[in-house]
């Protein structure tokens, strides 16, 4: 098995800064990363194909991402990237189980940088499941990254800035529009926009959505939620409202919209699937969105020797997940007899002076656009919560009232979470469900227990004797 | 919770629950203890094998046949995915056929009638994605499957519908003996006074043994399983082979056995097993059992590879064993009040229910309808 001193997991910014870090201290690093090409979600490359002669049209972020990618090929003989590589398990001894290609390989990493990124939040409603419904963020790379139209009519529903940054860019793209739904209230949504945009550098591009949407004439409408969506096997119209300050539907302003897409931006979930795998304790912060791997200053989490840096630590941004990846490879280099304890010191002055003032900012981002519980609280019995397996919200609730108010024990009873996803998309709507109907916050609520495979994996992947 | 009852249950698993089903059936107040969740044990974590089979003609096999009354019964008002749609044992050698003849005989006059060889082509008929390299089957009609955990939530909701007390999260600490007569259980949530404490705590039963000063030789071999996607219609009915492989890791330690078998639950899902070793008390699972499973799967069910079939999930279960491979039930000597209902090894879902039954009848009319004198933990004293 091959061995090496640092793997590190996902080719995001954090991914990428943690690689580039650490081969600048002279550490040997594989990158796995899922994708075809590095950059993760917030940075991700137009498909092969595709030539750009002006960066600059692409927006900041490639730009951003163009330069982190560079700065990661000037150090190519001390990192090896593995692109299109799923870790699917790791087991003890820090051994990491990926499929490359349709192949099973394994290594073996003295020290392992976690950077598995964060997914949109499932927030599900009558109509969830039809043709027609997708994530903010899926809409987002298929306008941006992938140049393809997600709709022709499409109603943007969620919370938070990157609904305005979708908006535009489905406008420019040609799409109509028909309004944005923001959860929040008017006040709060506005009063805090300038500032948000303007502490990541966005302000410019931020003014310049607006002014798209403006120019347009899409209507955002702060203070309301989509309540359903209907369609005979597709999505043709949404009904939508206005909310109170707990998120929930204030009855009789329901209107309704011909739509041919849904788009649903309620923020993203962080992914904890390897974290949990190797162990490391989690708590549960909602303006991080949810639950997180507990970790020190350095990134490290509660197993020696495993980081957890970015969107999988709390979601806070790529400026974060960039400093942060910097900060647990010099820590990891420390610990690997790279670095002496001054020398890595000293390096990570100006990162903390950075993350600090970075983190301060973006966990008041996450306060002011976390999930509120009455979009839950309303969901009807009849709608399907667990995808995979088709349990609905009833079924869940009279698990609930029956007296089960773990996620395991739910997942026992109902085979909610229990599919190929293993309970990605529902988990975070049961504990909301369970502190709602139990009235126990929702840290209170176990979380399940991952196990490998935690992506689905071909059995014939195993060569054969 | 109460702080008195007549009988204390350790343990929400299969055996616990259907005890306290029982007891509390017969009017009896019961109070069951689980120190986590129900189910979270190894009726949790099995391939939902109900397996009579193998059990010893006699009482053995009897506990076996009144565990399947049981499942009859409950399936009445619970869908626990029961299936009494037989089992195969599968023979890759002709020399099984003939070293299994005897074992065959003795069973067909004990209660399993239905016992039945089969030629490759009968076998095919009933499985036709099994290789060819399998030459024939022991099909024993009995045999079946079941949702191992909705089994436990079922027993546990007909025991509270009969007045049984359940608590999860409550760990049993001491356990109070005066004059050689249990008198009441410490637990973290208080303590409960009992005449009687049932020690259905599965692989943990030795912990609660060694309150009371009993030494109880329950053993751990971890069974590691995989669990695919749906696949609906690969295989009919719960098959394992009666070869197994013995693997040596590099260096000489450690080491594990391979034994194929397969189950497929009503929506489709294959569990696919299994690997067979030693750690002690640890239910992860390993990269070398992913391997050897899958590969063993794929060479008697060729079709997987065919159809790209992907793994979803892996568990461990534990067979909780003890040296002759028999249930540990019954009174114990020297302390009245203190019942065992543990060390199931292996087909634990094919005997738990019948356990309960017999537990309780012990409790409550002096006598069990099928004796278990063979059964008690006296038998390891020497």
């Amino acid at each position: 098995m091959k061995e090496v001193e640092i793997a590190i997991i996902g080719g995001g910014p954090g991914g990428i800064c943690a690689a580039a870090e650490a081969a600048k201290c002279g550490a040997h690093v594989v990158l796995l990363d899922e994708n075809p090409g590095l950059g993760g979600q917030i940075y991700r490359r137009l498909p092969g194909g595709f030539a750009v002669r002006d960066e600059g049209r692409l927006g900041k972020d490639y730009v951003e991402g163009t330069k982190l990618i560079r700065e990661l090929e000037q150090h190519k003989e001390k990192v090896e990237v593995i692109s299109g590589a799923v870790v699917w398990g790791v087991f003890p001894g820090n051994e990491i189980a990926f499929l490359s290609g349709d192949r099973n390989e394994r290594l073996k990493a003295n020290r392992v940088i976690l950077a598995e990124g964060a997914y949109d939040r499932p927030v599900p409603f009558p109509g969830w499941t039809l043709p027609g419904v997708i994530t903010g963020g899926a809409a987002l790379r298929m306008v941006k990254a992938e140049r393809i139209l997600p709709g022709e009519r499409l109603l943007l529903a969620g919370t938070g800035p990157l609904q305005l940054a979708l908006g535009a860019h489905l406008v420019q793209a040609g799409a109509k529009v028909v309004a944005i739904l923001e959860a929040s209230s008017r006040g709060a949504f506005w009063k805090h926009l300038p500032k948000l945009l303007g502490e990541r550098g966005l302000l410019k591009e931020g003014f310049n959505y607006i002014r798209e949407l403006q120019r347009a004439k899409v209507p955002v409408l702060t203070g309301h939620a989509v309540v359903a969506v209907q369609g005979d096997g597709e999505v043709q119209r949404a009904v939508y409202a206005r909310v109170d300050n707990n998120w929930k539907t204030i009855s009789g302003t329901e209107k309704t919209v011909e739509v041919d897409t849904i788009c649903s931006g309620y923020g993203l979930v962080p992914s904890t699937r390897l974290s949990r795998l190797f162990g490391c304790k989690h708590s549960w912060d909602r303006s991080l969105g949810g639950w997180v791997s507990e970790h020190d200053s350095y990134a490290e989490t509660t197993i020696q020797g495993v980081f957890t840096v970015g969107e999988c630590a709390g979601v806070r941004g790529a400026l974060v997940a960039a400093e942060e990846g910097r900060l647990a490879a010099i820590r990891a280099c420390q610990q690997l007899g790279r670095l002496s304890e001054d020398e890595a010191r000293r390096k990570s002055v100006s990162v903390v002076k950075r993350l600090k003032k970075l983190t301060g900012f973006e966990s008041a981002l996450g306060k002011m656009f976390a999930m509120r519980s009455g979009l839950f609280a309303q969901i009807p019995d009849e709608t399907v919560i667990c995808r995979c397996e088709e349990i609905t919200a009833g079924e869940i609730r009279s698990a609930i009232a029956e007296g089960l108010t773990s996620i395991d024990e739910i997942k026992a009873v109902t085979h909610a979470g229990m599919g190929p996803c293993q309970g990605r998309i529902c988990e975070t709507i049961v504990s909301e469900m369970v502190s709602i109907q139990t009235g126990r916050p929702p840290e209170e609520v176990r979380p399940h227990t991952p196990r490998p495979p935690v992506k689905p994996l071909v059995l014939g992947s195993f060569a054969q004797e | 919770m109460k702080q008195e009852t007549e009988i204390v249950v350790a343990g929400g698993g299969i055996t616990g629950t259907a005890t306290a089903y029982y007891l509390a059936k017969a009017g009896k107040d019961v109070v069951l203890v689980e120190r986590g969740d129900l189910t979270r044990g190894s009726s949790a974590a099995n391939a939902g094998f109900v397996w009579i089979t193998y059990r010893a003609p006699g009482p053995a096999l009897r506990l076996g046949l009144a565990t399947l009354d049981s499942y009859d019964e409950m399936s009445k008002n619970h869908d626990m995915e029961y299936e009494k749609c037989g089992g195969l044992t599968l023979f890759e050698t002709e020399n099984l056929f003939k070293d299994m003849a005897p074992f065959v005989d003795v069973r067909k006059n004990a209660g399993l009638s239905g016992l039945k060889f089969l030629d490759r082509n009968g076998l095919l008929q009933l499985e036709p994605h099994l290789a060819p390299f399998v030459l024939g089957a022991l099909l024993n009609p009995l045999d079946g499957h079941i949702n191992p955990m909705r089994a436990v939530y079922a027993y546990a909701a007909e025991a509270r519908k009969h007045g049984a007390q359940l608590h999860t999260g409550v760990e049993i600490t001491g356990i109070n003996i005066e004059k050689g007569h249990v008198k009441s259980v410490i637990t973290n949530k208080g303590e409960i006074k009992t005449k009687y404490i049932v020690n259905a705590c599965g692989a943990h039963a030795p912990v609660l043994g060694k309150m009371v000063g009993l030494k109880v030789p329950i053993g751990f071999q971890r069974e590691q399983i995989l669990v695919s996607e749906e696949v609906p219609g690969i295989v009919g009915r719960p098959m394992f082979t009666a070869s197994y492989k013995k693997t040596v890791q590099q260096g000489g330690v450690g080491g594990f056995t391979t034994a194929f078998f397969a189950n497929q639950t009503k929506k489709g899902n294959l569990i696919l097993g299994g690997v067979n070793d030693f750690p002690g008390e640890v239910t992860s699972t390993t990269f070398e059992a992913f391997e050897a499973i899958s590969r063993e799967a794929i060479r008697y069910l060729p079709i997987l590879k065919t159809l790209s079939v992907r793994a979803i999930r892996s568990f461990a279960k534990f067979y909780i064993h003890t040296p002759d491979a028999l249930p540990v039930l019954g009174k114990v000597k020297g302390i009245e009040g203190f019942i065992m209902a543990s060390g199931l090894n292996d087909f634990g879902m094919g005997v738990g229910p019948g356990a309960g039954k017999v537990i309780s009848e012990l409790i409550c009319l002096g006598e069990p309808s099928i004796p278990l004198d063979g059964f008690s933990l006296s038998r390891f004293e020497n």
